[in-house]
């Protein structure tokens, strides 16, 4: 045994650059695997990041029966017991309240029913109308009586920056309310629809409309330690939590049954994105594969000129065996730690260069990516390719270890 | 330079299993490529086409600034719009035209209301524009006037069922009305906007009601396989300025960055893959080179020059590359056709998520251009990868060479 | 606001009788016409109580509303609750203006957004108060019978929406006073056979030969405790409104109504 292991120590040692070669061969393949990993694991929850906080969070809650009747959706008459249940909820991150209303946005002649979105600004991450302002300025915290709207409303009732735009509801519960805020900011969302229909105002003035200074239609969460579709179980925890916390009264919702068109895309970008590492696995087999089996192949002769010299099989195999081993465990030690090292550095925030960064930008979504490993992935390519090359030493060691000598010693490969 | 080529065969058949080898390195790694290029080319096509055929149809014309602000008196009058039948009959890639008339209205049942998108069709030629039959769930398509179709979300929240009657309030340019219509059909596109809140009415209702004759959309539908993006640019130079051009995209901005978005994703991951591939090439012709020294040595000594050597040695990689190549784009190819006939099975998820119309089986693209792009990374990284053995070759002394072991 | 609720209150306060006593075997059509036949024939001006009632709160509202004979136009001044005092609502024929002390100027309505909710309160009357019944609905007489506590005879008149008839019932059913045609209940079903809506009118006052009803409650049968209440305090038939009730002007300044 420990004859084996000297000899194929000392082996490697003499050709070092053939040695090097082999390590390399494997380094390279499990390096490539986890940067791959990496990134599509980066680009995933990249997307899983923007959508959430751009609509929906990770967990909302409503007063319950919320959507039931018809336009108005039913207030939370008075949302201080909701936000002391979730502050007292560990795994919320951040959190906004907010104040939805059909209404009616007027000037002059021309009237335009919209949507009234309530919101306190700076409640961090949940705030992507800010990255839509395209003239004046987005909401601000203490701002008062001003409303941030979309560029096709103002255009349709013919509104520039520092006009006053009416705005009146009408809710069951609350009678009318009018509101006359001035206009600071317009808006380009990327869809037409939230342009002709969005309009924000400062959560407090949106109270103004329902006579109610703690009224709020919904109750938006992002949690800590969810940064991706693989979390979901995390978030259906808390949620549940919450709902056990809030009792009947409320309904708390989680991203994937407010927006189930998202959840659905999520669903079908697993399993492709899966199919795509399958790929990489296996070419990066094949190349692990190619190498030791070259290598090994290649040492026919001198395998038969030992075997001549009157050493067993096994222990030719034996030694073949631990020379793969030796260099595969170096190479995908180091392909690890280098891959490792790589995606933790990945893992503080990059762009990528060019239009998909643009792209994103103009959609108004973070475009900042941050790679990051599961154990599971982190383990599983060096382990994997590990035993390939195991296998990949096997068989042509093991041809050649039943060669008669003669045969061996003339093998050309 | 004619040596060189049938050396490098010869090479290469020699040592068959090598070969062998690193052109299966090279044809997975094209087939990769290719497959994956159709396959994300295949799905937004999908995700486009559901758009397109229950919704947009290939092209739209609306007159200008209409799509901004939809305004009723900012529409094709009759006159404009015969004009305009009579120029589209003159391009032979236009299938059929059909007229819109679209507005706001209130829907209202027994037990709630909501504001809706009211879109007048002309029932015949709307059935050639768009293939919204195909997704009735429940009664039929509008035939006549006084009939509604609904969107099953929007049919279940006001609590509407087949043969009941609603009540539409639409705003005109100088007045509102109200009619009643009877509920002939409940309709699932799986897009949200048609689903939830549009009421499919006939052409003439909404004529009526709003006090506007003419229309606000004239809907195009192109024959198969006709490229709308160009035809989109030809036929808006030849109506000009008075009318907007619009395809899928621009009446869906969205959609189009999400479609872009899905490209440059697979960017990074084709270069990884590529790298990868290259490597495995780049060490596999190492590894031959390393081994046949010996007789490098010799024919360095037999009078050829160290410069054609390494030129050999990249010609024995572009030559294995190319082969590798081949395989895999042919299988790569023949898998996409495969997909694009028969799809991808995605029913697990429409299951999942009943509620949505999750197209029951996704589609692959196969076209050359893939291909092309694979070649281009294959014979890139052919060369790439020789350039160290090749390099390492052309300074070989034939001496030293010949005595290596 | 929603046209209906508006309807609602114009009509309510006309509602009364057109032909003089005893007319025997009336045919139902005859009869929809002498119930209705009131809503072309005077202008109204008066001040109504509005409360509205849900199973967790419940609002009070007091107008004052002027309406012309033909219902052509007609306005509304909020006098209570103080949070919407001083607002109005002017009609003239389709078009809606509104104003209220905080918004500074008259606001265009479209006549379909927000539909029914504008008023601050979801409508609990509906459509059979929109303009002229027959229009909208075939009649048939049901029957008469004997009221048991008034003794007088009640007829009792179905209505049938016609086709294309912008109405969300099924039908309604009337019990109209065989003697003066004064609507005294009305059932309001869907198109499922179930009644979904009631409204029952009382406390009837004799005003220049009108038989007129100055309370009536509809309830949400949907609900529990959904119901709406309409009473009239003071009103006047028949008398002359200025042109200027019914401008812009007036809407924004009292002052300015003539």
């Amino acid at each position: 045994m420990w004859l084996t292991f000297r000899l194929a120590w000392r082996h490697l040692m003499r050709s070092r650059r053939r040695s090097l070669l082999t390590v390399l061969a494997v380094l390279f393949p499990v390096l490539m695997l986890d940067l791959m990993w990496g990134l599509s694991g980066a680009m995933r929850r990249n997307l899983f990041e923007n959508i959430t906080t751009l609509e929906t969070g990770h967990v909302q809650i409503h007063e319950a029966g919320y959507c039931k009747q018809g336009n108005t959706p039913s207030l939370i008459r008075d949302v201080r017991p909701v936000l002391e249940a979730v502050s007292r909820e560990s795994a919320v991150r951040s959190f906004g309240v907010r104040l939805e209303l059909p209404a009616l946005a007027a000037h002059g002649d021309r009237s335009q029913g919209v949507i009234v979105r309530g919101v306190e600004p700076g409640q961090q991450g949940l705030d992507t109308v800010a990255r839509w302002v395209r003239e004046g300025r987005a909401l601000r915290a203490l701002d008062h009586k001003v409303v941030v709207a979309g560029a096709a409303l103002l255009k349709k009732l013919d509104l520039a920056l520092g006009d006053p735009l009416i705005l009146i509801t009408s809710h069951p519960q609350a009678g009318t309310g009018v509101l006359l805020p001035t206009v600071v900011g317009k808006i380009l969302p990327p869809s037409r629809e939230l342009s002709r229909f969005v309009v924000q105002v400062p959560l407090n003035d949106a109270r103004t409309l329902v006579k109610n200074s703690q009224a709020a239609t919904s109750v938006v969460l992002l949690l800590s330690g969810v940064s991706g579709v693989e979390d979901q179980k995390r978030i259906d925890t808390v949620a549940q939590r919450l709902q056990a916390a809030l009792g009947k009264g409320y309904d708390v919702e989680t991203w994937d049954k407010l927006s189930p068109e998202t959840a659905a895309m999520f669903n079908i970008m697993g399993p492709l994105y899966a199919a795509f590492g399958m790929v990489f696995f296996v070419l990066a087999g094949l190349v692990v594969l190619n190498t030791l089996y070259l290598s090994v192949v290649e040492r026919t002769r001198e395998l038969g000129v030992v075997l001549a010299l009157g050493s067993s099989r096994r222990l030719v195999l034996g030694w073949i065996e631990t020379e793969a081993a030796l260099l595969a465990a170096l190479g995908c030690a180091l392909g690890s730690a280098l891959g490792v090292l790589i995606v933790r550095w990945g893992g503080r925030g990059f762009h990528l260069p060019g239009l998909y960064d643009e792209l994103l930008n103009t959609l108004g979504m973070n475009a900042t990516l941050y790679t990051r490993m599961s154990l599971g992935e982190a383990l599983f390519s060096p382990v994997a390719m590990f035993l390939v090359a195991l296998v990949a030493a096997y068989y042509p060691g093991w041809r050649a270890a039943r060669l008669e000598p003669v045969e061996a010693m003339r093998f050309w490969g | 330079m004619h040596l060189l080529v049938r050396l490098a065969v010869r090479n290469l058949v020699r040592n068959r299993r090598q070969t062998a080898l690193m052109g299966a390195i090279v044809a997975f790694g094209t087939w990769a490529m290719v497959a994956s290029w159709g396959l994300t080319d295949g799905s937004t096509a999908s995700m486009v086409n559901a758009q397109t055929s229950l919704d947009t149809s290939d092209l739209q014309l609306h007159r200008p600034g209409y799509l901004d602000d939809p305004d009723l008196a900012n529409v094709f009058s009759r006159a404009q719009l015969a004009q305009l039948k009579a120029t589209l009959r003159g391009y032979k890639v236009v299938d059929a035209v059909a007229l819109r008339l679209v507005s706001e209205g209130l829907l209202q049942s027994a037990y709630g209301s909501q504001g809706v998108s009211v879109r007048g069709v002309e029932p015949d030629l709307e059935a050639r524009v768009t293939q919204l039959g195909q997704r009735v769930v429940a009664g039929r398509l509008v035939s006549q006037p006084g009939e509604v179709v609904l969107g099953q979300t929007l049919a279940k929240k006001l609590d509407v069922r087949l043969g009941e009657r609603v009540v539409l309030n639409v705003q005109g340019v100088k007045r509102t009305r109200s009619e009643g219509l009877r509920l002939v059909g409940v309709v699932h596109a799986g897009l949200a906007l048609l689903d939830q809140a549009t009421a499919f009415v006939h052409l003439d209702d909404v004529r009526q009601l709003t006090g506007v004759e003419g229309a606000s959309d004239v809907v195009i539908a192109l024959n198969p396989g006709a490229n709308a993006q160009r035809f989109r640019q030809t036929l808006q130079r030849a109506l000009g300025d008075g009318v907007e051009v619009s395809s899928v995209f621009e009446l869906h901005p969205l959609i189009s960055a999400m479609v872009r978005i899905g490209r440059f994703e697979m960017l990074p991951m084709m270069l990884l893959l590529a790298a990868l591939a290259g490597f495995g090439v780049a060490n596999t012709v190492t590894f031959s080179v390393l081994k046949r020294l010996r007789e490098f040595g010799v024919v360095l000594a037999l009078g050829l020059r160290p410069k054609q050597l390494a030129r050999l040695i990249t010609l024995e990689t572009v030559f294995v590359s190319l082969a590798g190549f081949l395989v895999g784009a042919l299988l790569g190819y023949g898998l996409n056709v495969y997909l694009e006939r028969v799809g991808i099975n995605m029913g697990f998820y429409s299951g999942t998520f009943p509620d949505l119309g999750i197209p029951q089986v996704i589609h692959a693209k196969a076209t050359w251009v893939h291909s092309l792009y694979a070649l281009i990374v294959v014979i890139v990284t052919a060369v790439v990868a020789s350039r160290y053995p090749a390099r390492r070759v052309s300074n070989l002394e034939p001496t030293e060479a010949m005595r290596y072991v | 606001m929603s046209k209906k609720l508006w309807l609602t209150l114009v009509l309510l306060g006309s509602l009364a009788t057109g032909w003089p006593a005893s007319a025997q075997q009336r045919d139902a059509s005859e009869l929809l016409q002498c119930a209705q036949a009131n809503w072309n024939a005077l202008s109204f001006v008066g001040v109504i109580t509005i409360k509205v009632f849900r199973p967790d709160f419940s609002n009070a509202f007091r107008l004052k509303v002027w309406t012309t004979a033909d219902n052509a136009q007609a306005m509304i001044r909020v006098l209570a609750p103080a949070s919407e005092a001083g607002s109005a609502y002017v009609r003239n024929n389709d078009e809606l203006w509104f104003y209220a002390p905080g918004v500074g100027q008259p606001v265009a309505l479209p006549g379909s957004s927000l539909g029914a909710a504008f008023f601050g309160s979801d409508v609990a009357v509906e459509d059979l108060y929109r303009g002229t019944l027959d229009v909208r609905y075939d009649a048939k007489l049901l029957g008469t019978r004997t009221d048991g506590v008034t003794g007088q005879s009640v007829n009792r008149l179905q209505l049938v929406p016609k086709q294309g008839a912008d109405v969300v019932y099924g039908k309604l059913e009337l019990d109209l006073d065989a003697e003066s045609c004064a609507v005294q209940h009305i059932d309001f079903y869907d198109q499922r056979q179930t009644v979904i809506r009631e409204a029952t009118f009382s406390d009837f006052v004799e005003v220049k030969g009108l038989v007129f009803a100055t309370r009536s409650v509809v309830s949400d049968l949907t609900q529990q405790g959904k119901f709406t209440e309409e009473v009239v305090e003071s009103f006047e038939l028949g008398t002359a409104i200025p042109e200027q009730r019914f401008t812009l002007a007036c809407l924004a300044d009292e002052a300015r109504c003539g």
